[in-house]
């Protein structure tokens, strides 16, 4: 028994650990679809050899595995520094899971049965995520962006940004259709200017919003809590 | 707890009719064989159980009337009312009884003793007279007489209280004057000797001493008696005396013994106590320590039956657990072929097909998602306690990462005005308290309504509120809202009825309140949850609300 490679090349690549076939199908056909090369490991033995031979930018992971559970592959793969983002897929949803989950170092977590649609997103964030670490080109629609050479542009045109509106579209983009709270951007952005207020915040967005028009790129207010970059890429 | 006891239903075996009292008995079993069925039935069939579990309400009540019943027949007969069903009663009863008996028994000796005691006392004081006529005593040929004045004679016969009587008798039958007719001694009485006895004369009681004097001409019989009037007193006097002291040893005996077995039977009210106030989570052993030697054994008995119930509620965890893995990871893979299909293009006959699917399959997962909450609130769905302090705003910020992304699918405006509010709670059932709120706020309002989630202090309550502004809950079915499966009339929305039985049960094992209000605009739903507030247990938790704490904007 072995894992199944999938042989495109040069795509983000992702491995699904889940011993249950057609949950596995189902999820090995949907990001195909989105593009990426798909691996499957049925068992946590076959994870672990799969994450020995290749890179992988996000590994889907299951808790109840035959053999060797998830969460043992995710604190082997940890001591490993395998670099690429965990997501933990499973049926088992207490809190203490959860959190046992993350400080294994898993970087989401999400309970089956789980929304398309949702799975997706959060799986193109922590791709995105992942990315920037090879390539540091991110792309947005019609806007693409250099995160190490701080050059946005929208298709041919350059953005001109200040440092500030910088950092908080470095921040949005890097969760984007991901809510965050203007407490966090806050704590996130404080580091470089001390006296950032929620209003400025506000002023921030809303100068962002109109440079960013062009390129269909919308910033949406959460009333009373913050902003979602909202992810072209999202099937509606 | 005595008097109380002491109204409490009659065991049937205390009936006055053995036949009534077995078949009361077994309808009692049969009701409570009955009763006990839906709760076994929870069992592995467990989740699919809510209407089961409504309709066990009212059959539980029956039950209780029927557990009730054998407490009248034995209420009518007069014997049964005075048995006491009270540890304390009945003790105190077979103290009173018994005592009350030996009291009037004890009478009877009493009574000869104080006679004995007054006899020994007159006896002397009425041989008395006797002696001083014996010296006086005149026997002549035809007759024979006292040699006193009458004066004399009278002041023999002086008594304060009682009639006293003289009689002198030659040995030839013939009488002194002024002698009474006494009755003869009924025994001989040896020369120069004296007898006492009772006897008879015109019908009253009399005591008798008599004396026999030598003479020349033979033995003088003497005979002074009395009436029994200052005897009886004194007899009286002593007998109530005595039983007067008795009673009241009696009675200050019972007094103690009744107020002792309260202080004896003190530890077993505590143990009431102990258990009544423990939550309902609470399967810990009761403590075996400072409880009689008597009650340990129930104890250890009844700690046993808590530990089975744990080892069984813990399966039934477990059992839940592999359920919850075994359907959800299915439904996942089905639910995302459902969509995959959906999103294939396909023909115009296909195409309403696929969707339904997708939207059964998405309305059966949210229904398991439900069931398995629903389990979980129940208090006897989680064997240990998770209680900790909780922010509500931090709840609602972690849920807002989920929700909002589904509102912006829904177009609808999901916002938030949040302020810290600390209590005690479940994490993970708090959320799902807030995921349910959110889910049916979102599912009952239409597209380009507003959904508000707010948080905040309002005196000792901390609050959760969602608000919306869809077409609200008409006043006379808010409370059935509530209940499991209960859907408001004429809603259209994927709800299953379950969100808000979930709420309130998880509000009820928090001790919140949940009550459904019209928000300030006059128009939608609020559901308003409040808790207990607390101080927010360690110090970093709370500064680091406090500056995170503006939240409102």
């Amino acid at each position: 028994m072995n894992y199944i490679k999938d042989l495109q090349e040069d795509s983000m690549r992702v491995l699904i650990v889940e011993d249950d076939k057609a949950l596995a199908d189902g999820l090995l056909r949907t990001l195909k679809q989105s593009g990426y090369a798909v691996d499957h490991a049925a068992t946590g033995e076959l994870a672990l050899r799969a994450c020995a031979e290749e890179h992988y930018d996000l590994i889907v992971l299951d808790i109840s595995l035959p053999g060797i559970d998830g969460f043992e592959v995710l604190r082997t793969l940890r001591k490993q520094q395998q670099g690429g983002s965990i997501l933990i897929l499973t049926a088992h949803d207490s809190e203490a899971d959860r959190v046992r989950g993350l400080d294994l170092g898993a970087d989401d977590y999400v309970s089956k049965p789980f929304s398309l649609p949702e799975l997706e997103a959060r799986i193109r964030a922590l791709i995105r995520r992942s990315q920037t670490v090879r390539s540091p080109r991110m792309h947005f629609g019609s806007l693409s962006v250099d995160v190490v050479g701080r050059q946005a542009r929208i298709g041919e045109t350059d953005l001109d940004l200040t440092p500030r509106e910088w950092g908080v579209l470095e921040y949005l983009m890097m969760r984007a259709g991901q809510v965050v709270s203007k407490e966090q951007m806050l704590q996130a952005l404080c580091s470089w200017d001390d006296s950032l207020t929620h209003n400025a915040i506000e002023v921030y967005i809303s100068r962002l919003r109109n440079k960013l028009q062009t390129a269909g790129i919308r910033i949406r207010t959460v009333r009373g809590f913050g902003y979602m970059f909202e992810d072209p890429e999202a099937k509606a | 707890m005595d008097s109380r006891a002491g109204s409490l239903p009659k065991a049937p075996a205390d009936s006055p009719h053995p036949a009534e009292a077995a078949d009361q008995d077994e309808t009692d079993a049969a009701g409570a064989t009955r009763a006990a069925e839906p709760a076994k039935a929870h069992g592995p069939g467990a989740k699919a159980q809510g209407p089961e579990a409504k309709t066990q309400g009212p059959e539980a009540t029956t039950h209780g009337r029927e557990a009730g019943a054998p407490a009248a027949p034995a209420g009518r007969s007069g014997l049964a009312v005075l048995k006491p069903s009270s540890l304390r009663a009945l003790l105190t009863g077979w103290l009173v009884w018994p005592l009350a008996t030996l009291i009037l028994a004890s009478a009877v000796p009493t009574y000869y003793l104080a006679l004995g005691a007054a006899n020994s006392a007159y006896d002397s004081a009425l041989l008395d007279p006797a002696l001083a006529i014996s010296n006086h005593v005149l026997v002549q040929e035809n007759a024979v007489s006292i040699d006193l004045p009458a004066s004399a004679l009278d002041a023999l016969r002086i008594d304060a209280r009682d009639r006293i009587f003289m009689q002198v008798r030659d040995p030839r039958g013939q009488m002194a004057p002024g002698s009474a007719a006494l009755p003869a001694p009924p025994e001989d009485i040896p020369e120069g000797g004296h007898i006492f006895y009772e006897s008879r004369l015109n019908g009253e009681k009399i005591r008798v001493a008599a004396l026999q004097v030598p003479h020349p001409a033979g033995p003088v019989l003497i005979q002074v008696a009395e009436t029994f009037v200052k005897r009886d007193t004194m007899v009286r006097e002593m007998l109530v005396a005595t039983l007067f002291s008795e009673l009241v040893v009696a009675a200050a005996a019972v007094a103690l013994l009744w107020f002792g077995i309260g202080r004896g039977l003190a530890p077993l009210d505590r143990l009431r106590r102990e258990i009544a106030a423990r939550s309902p989570k609470d399967l810990r052993p009761l403590s075996v320590e400072d409880k009689p030697g008597e009650v340990q054994p129930m104890i250890a008995a009844l700690n046993q039956l808590l530990n089975r119930l744990k080892a069984a509620i813990e399966g039934q965890q477990r059992f839940i657990a592999n359920a919850a893995h075994q359907l959800r990871t299915p439904l996942a893979g089905l639910k995302t072929h459902a969509e995959l299909a959906r999103r294939q293009p396909s023909s115009v006959e296909l195409r309403p097909l696929l969707e339904m699917i997708a939207g059964e399959t998405g309305r059966t997962a949210h229904l398991v998602n439900q069931l398995l909450a629903l389990a979980r609130a129940e208090p006897e769905g989680s064997a240990d306690s998770n209680d900790a302090p909780v922010n509500l705003l931090d709840v609602v910020s972690r849920a807002a990462q989920e929700w909002v992304p589904r509102a912006v699918a829904r177009d609808i405006d999901l916002g938030f005005e949040l302020e810290d509010a600390w209590t005690m709670g479940e994490p993970m059932l708090m959320r799902e308290l807030l995921a349910n709120l959110i889910d049916n706020a979102l599912a009952y309002t239409p597209a380009k309504g507003t959904v508000t989630v707010r948080t905040l202090k309002r005196g000792h309550s901390a609050v959760l509120e969602v608000e919306d502004d869809g077409p609200g809950i008409a006043p006379d079915e808010r409370a059935r809202v509530f209940e499991r499966f209960y859907r408001a009339q004429g809603t259209v929305g994927e709800g299953c009825g379950l969100g808000l039985a979930i709420v309130s049960e998880i509000a009820q094992r928090h001790g919140a309140r949940v009550e459904i209000d019209t928000p300030a605009n006059g128009r939608g739903t609020l559901v308003r949850t409040s808790f207990c507030t607390v101080r927010p247990g360690p110090a970093g938790q709370d500064e680091a609300s406090e500056g995170r704490s503006p939240h409102t904007a």
